[in-house]
């Protein structure tokens, strides 16, 4: 490594980050061979598959919700951002020392990390959109934290409660950063909305189109998933990735059987800790900057609320957060927002 | 400074062997390790080099302060794999690789961050807060040792035995009844008493098919320091132990350690029994960053302990498997240095202790008050301090279910005097346990049973004993909190029967009267009663600090009044006390948390501050002074240590005089602080004297209480101090 290079963490978004103001931004920004023939790998083995194309999604002249967010379309769109802003990081200016990702955003990571094929990922990656769409239950999320990000214990407790009073039924889906994502039986999602008090006028909000996520409801999808997808198919990483509990993958050399259990059972019906991916890597690796990929810039928040909750750097609020991305390079720097996607692609 | 660029030279020469692949063969390279899992253990060996290494850097820049590293020794990484993340590890100051593996086992974990916070005395950091260069988590189940001399072994054997105490008394412990205890040491600690003393009683209860799972192993580099370990010696010492069974790998070996490691802890965990894994490993680097090997070893030896270096032997393999190139592994090892560089640059910058209040805080910290329960008293009448213990004590194994108590004679005898009678038919064998002589390991299996969760009420036979293990209070069980920012405890009541005045009986080592041994160790209560009354109260106090504040608690039992039952004159009971008259006519002093002082009289004359055997003569004296007229008030401490400075002040009221009769040595004893305390209270306002023992032994007979204040003694110094005062 060149001294002057910058360490890097990498960040991929879960579901939900492909909206209307996505649209087109993959192909837009496919601004290398590397990238258009990426995306041309997706297509054939979409139009394989006989789904739509990940081309004719992004450059879809209207977002169409019936389209656009049905699920093995979304994970596509999703998927297929993170991984072409993965290749157009400046790799001159960063080196990328780990990576990680939030929700199905482990899977973008793990292709990411080479663990599969082109090919390989984009079938995963629709097939288990489809598993796990079937599933039962519900998803939706609540804050913890106050107006300044800053843990709030009488929400944490609320929340708490409703986990205690529906147990069996509802489960934390995702710790993520300031909010906790709730899943369960739809029953349970509807009867703990009922009772957690209104925040900001949004929340509870429940996720439309999701199903109970990173819960024992999904076991159906995540043992189909194992009988379609060997151990065999799970390459090393040749970046260590940090996954949904913390646990770390060094680079090189994996356990094959080990780390398709994690993705495609543990990670798919047990709850996803980003919050603790996120501060683990920062401390067990120390990247200089934190890179967000696309789609979006919504996973921002939470890099920043995971990072408060855990006081890193002496990060105490938002204010402290914001005050310390004034800078030429900010520490967090999301390719989802065009000054800071300059920074990190180095383009002008 | 930044280090971000510099490698330690040690690291330069172990990338040149690697590259020029001038490496030993590769012997562990088969096996029954997977490729994933042979690079797991590389890994977390390799991790635990860089930070010792970096280590090395940090300390030349100002930034480390502790350099006793793991090199050598990262075999320990495959006694880690062997092991469950829930069977507690009692580690010592090598043991790096295997903390790096065990995090492993839990995920979220971050060991690198945290081990660097450590070397850098971070404020931060999560198991000492800075205190110390420990290793120790409370996820992990590592309580911190800072021991260097085995004193953790005591401990580890006193965890195992509480485990399998817990499934016998269907107790939910800290660590599940499957779990086993592991404890490491090195070849030269393996000679320590203390080592032995609790390797014998693993041994010991073992024979007697006591559930006794508890691994220890003897990582052997052959040095202590500089000096050599005979050849075979750790063998020929640990093989031939009764019930003890006895596994041994060569610790360069990854694939031969784990398999071993494997089958020792499988032997431990099924048959509920010790065994001893003695690892064979290798020192490299010296002792520590300024220990210069070349002045005691030759050049050939150090060479032939290079060649044997765990990391070499696991590069050559991972070579030989084929996973990485020679250049590929370089690039690996250089990158995972950088990754810790810049790990080690962010801890070094975080803060440190900045205050006194700050490193004490963990000491002793307060816990939540509860409710004192409704209780009725324990007799019927009045009875001696012997017999009201006892029934406080049946009292206190009543009303808390994980009450053990441990000691010598305890059990069906009943104790030497009688304070433990009916105890054991009462609350059975697994609650008041006999225990081997051996003192050191009563207080290491009270520490042990502390953890697991017990509230244990070890017994120390004679004060004089409690000497030889001393530092199991001093060193371990006093420290623990301090070192584990209060995560881990071990709150207990350790009686101890002691002092002297023992009519007809003793010697010095039956009257001991000196516990200056316990006056200077932070955070440890002693407690001492004068009569029966006073023997329930203080043992109620002791359970309730030790169950409630978590506290170290020591109940110092005059032996000579623990059958007294009259005061002045033979068959007057005037020492047998019911609690509405309490001790006669008097009061606590002002309410503390800790026991306040017992104020006998309201005399303002002259004011007697004593404890003990010390109250009980006072208490003779104070009648003849005050049958001349002279008003006298007599003050029983009660807590002797910490001393209730305010308290006693208060206590004091408006005596300017003040006579402290100590019962133990002039130098050394509670005489002295109490004079500077006061003195220091109100400079120049107290007339204070001292009435003390001579700096003596006891001797037999007779002459044992010729060196002791006596009931005339203290009428004559008193009537000295009073002697401007008309009667």
């Amino acid at each position: 490594m060149s001294p002057q290079k910058k360490t890097a963490l990498v960040v991929c978004p879960g579901r939900g980050t492909y909206n209307k103001s996505e649209l087109g931004s993959i192909t837009n920004n496919a601004n290398s061979d590397t990238i258009r023939n990426f995306i041309d790998q997706v297509d054939q083995v979409r139009t394989e598959l006989k789904r739509p194309t990940l081309t004719d999604l992004d450059q879809a002249p209207l977002f169409k919700t019936s389209l656009h967010q049905h699920p093995d379309n979304a994970a596509t769109l999703i998927y297929a951002a993170g991984m072409a802003d993965f290749m157009a990081i400046d790799r001159d200016q960063f080196e990328v020392i780990a990576i990680t990702g939030n929700s199905m955003g482990w899977y973008t990571a793990l292709a990411c990390a080479g663990c599969w094929s082109v090919e390989t990922g984009t079938r995963l990656v629709t097939n288990m959109a489809e598993l796990t769409a079937k599933g039962e239950g519900a998803q939706f999320i609540y804050p913890l934290t106050d107006a300044e990000w800053r843990p709030d214990p009488v929400r944490i407790e609320q929340v708490q409660e409703q986990l205690r009073k529906h147990r069996g039924d509802l489960f934390m889906s995702i710790n993520y950063g300031g909010y906790a994502v709730l899943a369960g039986t739809s029953a349970a999602c509807i009867a703990a909305m009922a009772e957690l008090p209104r925040v900001d006028e949004r929340f509870p909000l429940l996720l439309h189109g999701h199903a109970g996520f990173h819960t024992v409801l999904m076991q159906q999808a995540a043992t189909q998933a194992q009988q379609n997808w060997p151990a065999s198919l799970f390459k090393a990483p040749h970046t260590a990735l940090v996954d949904g509990r913390g646990h770390i993958w060094p680079r090189s050399i994996t356990d094959q059987p080990a780390l398709q259990h994690y993705t495609l059972d543990h990670q798919v019906t047990q709850t996803y800790d980003f919050t603790c991916a996120i501060t683990t890597a920062v401390k067990d690796f120390a990247p200089d900057h934190i890179i967000l990929l696309g789609p979006g810039s919504g996973l921002g928040g939470a890099v920043a609320q995971a990072l408060i909750a855990t006081a890193w750097q002496d990060l105490q609020s938002k204010s402290d957060f914001s005050a310390r991305q004034q800078q030429p390079l900010p520490y967090v720097l999301s390719m989802g927002m065009p000054e800071q996607r300059k920074l990190v692609t180095g383009s002008s | 400074m930044t280090l971000l660029n510099q490698q330690h030279p040690a690291l330069v020469e172990i990338l040149q062997r690697i590259a020029t692949e001038q490496l030993p063969p590769a012997t562990n390279a088969g096996g029954m390790l997977s490729d994933a899992d042979f690079f797991e253990l590389f890994e977390s060996q390799l991790s635990s080099r860089l930070l010792d290494l970096q280590s090395r850097l940090m300390q030349a820049a100002g930034q480390s302060f502790y350099t006793i590293g793991s090199a050598g020794h990262e075999g320990n990484a495959a006694v880690a794999k062997a092991l469950r993340v829930t069977d507690p590890a009692f580690l010592h100051y090598r043991s790096g690789a295997f903390f790096l593996q065990r995090a492993k086992q839990l995920p979220g974990s971050t060991p690198i961050y945290d081990m660097l916070l450590s070397f850098a005395a971070s404020s931060d950091d999560p198991i000492a807060g800075g205190r110390h260069k420990v290793l120790g988590s409370l996820a992990l189940n590592i309580p911190p040792q800072t021991s260097t001399i085995a004193s953790h072994l005591p401990k580890a054997m006193g965890t195992a035995f509480a485990i399998g105490l817990s499934k016998r008394l269907n107790h939910q412990g800290r660590w599940p009844t499957d779990a086993i205890a592991l404890c490491s040491f090195g070849d030269a600690s393996a000679n320590h008493s203390t080592a032995i003393g609790a390797i014998n009683a693993a041994s010991w209860t073992a024979y007697q098919t006591i559930p006794m799972p508890l691994l220890m192993v003897c990582e052997d580099n052959g040095l202590g320091i500089s000096t050599h370990t005979p050849n075979g010696w750790i063998q020929q010492q640990l093989s031939q132990r009764p019930a003890l069974k006895y596994f041994q790998a060569d610790g360069s070996n990854l694939a031969e350690t784990y398999l071993v490691a494997c089958e020792a802890a499988d032997y431990v965990r099924n048959k509920r029994k010790p065994a001893v894994l003695h690892l064979r490993t290798v020192r490299l680097y010296g002792h520590a960053g300024a220990d210069a090997e070349v002045s005691y070893r030759s050049k050939q030896e150090i060479a032939r302990d290079a060649d044997r270096d765990p990391l070499l032997h696991g590069a050559a393999a991972l070579l030989q498997r084929g996973l990485f190139s020679a250049a590929e592994l370089v690039t690996y090892i250089t990158e995972q240095q950088q990754r810790i560089a810049r790990v080690a640059a962010v801890a070094a910058q975080r803060p440190k202790l900045e205050s006194a209040a700050a490193v004490m805080a963990s000491i002793a910290p307060e816990y939540a008050y509860l409710p004192a329960p409704q209780r009725g008293w324990p007799a019927d009448k009045p009875q001696h301090l012997a017999k009201m213990l006892n029934l406080a004590l049946q009292e206190a194994m009543t009303e808390h279910q994980h009450i053990v108590m441990c000691g010598e004679d305890i059990a069906k005898k009943g104790g030497v005097y009688g304070v433990t009678q009916h105890l054991f038919e009462k609350f059975g064998p697994n609650r008041v346990l006999n225990t081997l002589l051996d003192e050191q390991s009563i207080l290491g299996l009270a520490i042990g049973m502390a953890q697991q969760g017990f509230l244990p009420i070890p017994e120390i036979q004679f004060l004089a004993y409690v000497h030889n293990a001393e530092d199991q209070i001093r060193g371990e069980a006093a420290t623990l909190s301090f070192f584990s920012n209060g995560q881990y405890r071990n709150p207990m009541v350790i009686r101890i029967a002691g002092l002297a005045y023992q009519r007809g009986f003793g010697g010095h080592f039956h009257n001991d009267n000196s516990f200056a041994v316990f006056r200077d160790i932070p955070g440890v209560i002693l407690l001492c009663p004068s009569n029966g009354v006073e023997g329930v109260r203080l043992v109620r106090d002791a359970v309730r600090l030790a169950y409630e504040q978590q506290r170290v608690v020591i109940l110092l039992e005059p032996i000579a009044l623990y059958m007294t039952r009259d005061l002045h004159q033979e068959g007057d009971n005037g020492w047998l006390f019911s609690p509405e008259d309490t001790q006669g006519a008097g009061s606590y002093a002002s309410e503390a948390y800790l026991p306040a002082p017992y104020v006998f009289g309201g005399g303002e004359q002259l004011a007697i501050v004593t404890y003990g055997n010390g109250y009980y003569l006072s208490r003779q004296a104070e009648k003849l002074l005050a049958e001349q007229g002279h008003q006298v008030r007599v003050i029983d401490l009660r807590c002797l240590i910490p001393l209730q400075t305010e308290a006693l002040i208060s206590a004091l009221g408006n005596c300017q005089k003040v006579l402290i009769v100590d019962e133990c040595r002039r130098r050394g004893s509670l005489s002295e602080e109490l004079f500077t305390v006061l003195h220091e209270a109100k400079p120049g306002h107290f007339n204070i004297q001292r009435l003390c023992a001579e700096d003596s032994f006891i001797p037999l007979g007779k002459a044992a209480y010729i060196t002791l204040p006596s009931r005339d003694q203290i009428v004559a110094k008193a009537m000295d101090m009073l002697g401007g005062l008309q009667a």
